[in-house]
């Protein structure tokens, strides 16, 4: 009875918290609809489809879209190639204090890590380039992609690899049947973190970016111009962070990922 | 590399007017900035938002954490549900929700107080809130594990009150987390941008929108004074993390 009534209480905590820290985000689907929401009214006079309508026909927009696309996957590639040997090796040492240096970048601000670059870029000819904003996402996204690999290489991976090549496999044959299987999970994981720090990152791309459209600078005036346009760009900005959150939710329900906190900024 | 770069490029840009088109070495960007009242008030207004926010976060999860501390995992992930989301979608979010003829208005009337735009800061402290309050929560429920809520059990048993309890051996495990977590919050609101951007007030500025305004109206002649702005935050963020080291190792020895 004491464990039914126990029960009952958490479930209600639960349903409140998350109606509570949901709520105010569900109100972007009803204002990316809302063709007409006058004061005082609580409910929208008109749904309709003029928000998506108007921000594909502002010319900023795709550009925008396709460039934040462009320089998260660049950022993520360059981000693997450089955390896969850096998480090997941190994997291997016990050290703590390692694994926090890692995240040491992520307190330098955004916009003076941006505005410290930039001089260097400019007289490499970068500045204003794609590039040269994965350059400065870089930094971001760098800590939690290796962060996200390390506990892969800590399950018992490289002593798999090394009985591997004792009994004669060659390097891409390890690297096919036994490192990328047994990685999938933290290599899904790390890429789904690092797009997502590289999508949302306002300061870096202001500083770096110059006159380069870019999502989340395209999005700030329109939120105060034209909320539902605003809206609209705020569904299609929350897309990597909401597939990283559902990701992460299924990999843990399988046992397959720790439960730990994200340091997420 | 590219942050020791990026830092070093900062202060050269912030001795040397006009970096870009190799301008001579000079005090000229401090001395504009360290006399500009705008940017006083600037870095006392960050200050103080950080300082507040960071407290009432810190006090917010600690107050969660002792309610959810032996709840199942999946509520857990109901109270996680904003880390993820961006600090500019939250902010347009609170903008719809708490403008001046915004939702909540709609919903109870005229707010007793501005929100949005508030010259205390009160936009920029609720989004802050909004986000940093489930990640101080998560962190600190991280360390108050199984081992110490029997260890709670023991000093219980023991006779230790309530209050004996979490001083002597819920804090000295539980601390280290939520300190060093509560000073990167506080060290990642000294520097926000976007934020205060959008929920902000006109006036005073934090010290990343003075920096960014300065640009903006001076163009490349207010490179430097905006580049020694952006070195004071980098400095504030570095004494912030010294602070959450010295803070961390000291706890870990008690413990």
């Amino acid at each position: 009875m004491k464990r039914r009534r126990h029960t009952g209480s958490t479930a209600a905590i639960a349903l409140v918290a998350a109606l509570l820290l949901s709520a105010p985000l569900v109100v972007l689907v009803v204002q990316a609809s809302a063709d007409s929401w006058r004061a005082p009214a609580i409910i929208p006079q008109r749904f309709g489809l003029r928000g998506i309508r108007a921000a594909l026909a502002d010319p900023l927009v795709p550009i925008a879209i396709r460039n934040s696309l462009v320089v998260a996957l660049i950022t993520l590639a360059v981000a693997l190639m450089i955390a896969w040997p850096a998480a090997r090796a941190l994997a291997a040492d016990k050290r703590r204090s390692l694994r926090l240096a890692l995240l040491a970048p992520l307190l330098i601000p955004p916009l003076a890590l941006g505005e410290g670059l930039t001089p260097w870029l400019l007289r490499l000819g970068l500045a204003d380039h794609l590039f040269a904003i994965s350059l400065a996402h870089l930094v971001y996204v760098l800590p939690y992609v290796a962060l996200a690999l390390i506990p892969g290489f800590t399950t018992g991976l490289v002593e798999k690899e090394h009985a591997a090549a004792s009994l004669g496999a060659g390097a891409l044959f390890r690297i096919r049947t036994i490192t990328v299987p047994g990685l999938r999970r933290h290599l899904a994981l790390a890429c789904a973190l690092g797009f997502a720090v590289s999508w949302s990152q306002y300061g870096t791309s202001v500083a770096v970016g110059g006159g380069v459209p870019m999502l989340p600078l395209v999005l700030v005036p329109f939120a105060r111009a034209d909320p539902q346009i605003a809206a609209v760009l705020d569904l299609v900005f929350l897309i990597p962070p909401l597939a990283l959150t559902v990701g992460a939710a299924m990999l843990r329900q399988h046992g397959e990922l720790p439960n730990r906190t994200w340091p997420l900024r | 590399m590219l942050v020791g770069g990026a830092i070093v490029g900062l202060v050269i840009d912030s001795l040397r007017p006009g970096a870009i088109t190799g301008g001579a070495f000079g005090l000229d960007g401090w001395r504009d900035a360290l006399t500009d009242r705008e940017f006083a008030r600037a870095v006392w207004f960050t200050t103080k938002v950080s300082v507040i926010t960071t407290a009432l976060a810190t006090i917010g999860a600690l107050t969660l954490a002792v309610g959810l501390r032996s709840r199942p995992r999946w509520l857990l992930g109901a109270i996680a549900l904003p880390i993820p989301v961006p600090h500019l979608a939250v902010a347009t979010v609170a903008v719809a929700w708490l403008a001046p003829g915004g939702l909540v208005e709609r919903i109870i009337g005229t707010l007793p107080f501005m929100v949005i735009g508030d010259r205390h800061g009160i936009g920029i402290i609720v989004v802050y809130l909004y986000k940093e309050i489930p990640f101080l929560t998560l962190l600190t429920l991280a360390s108050w594990d199984q081992c110490t809520i029997e260890l709670e059990h023991v000093a219980a048993t023991l006779g230790a009150s309530r209050l004996w309890r979490l001083r002597d051996v819920v804090w000295p495990r539980i601390g280290s987390p939520l300190v060093a977590g509560a000073l990167v919050v506080g060290a990642f609101t000294l520097g926000a941008t976007e934020v205060p951007l959008l929920v902000g007030p006109t006036h005073p500025d934090t010290i990343a929108t003075y920096a960014l305004t300065t640009v903006r109206i001076n163009g490349p002649a207010g490179r430097a004074t905006a580049a020694a702005a952006l070195v004071t935050v980098v400095v504030l963020m570095l004494v912030c993390a010294a602070l959450a080291a010295f803070v961390h190792r000291q706890l870990r020895r008690r413990r």
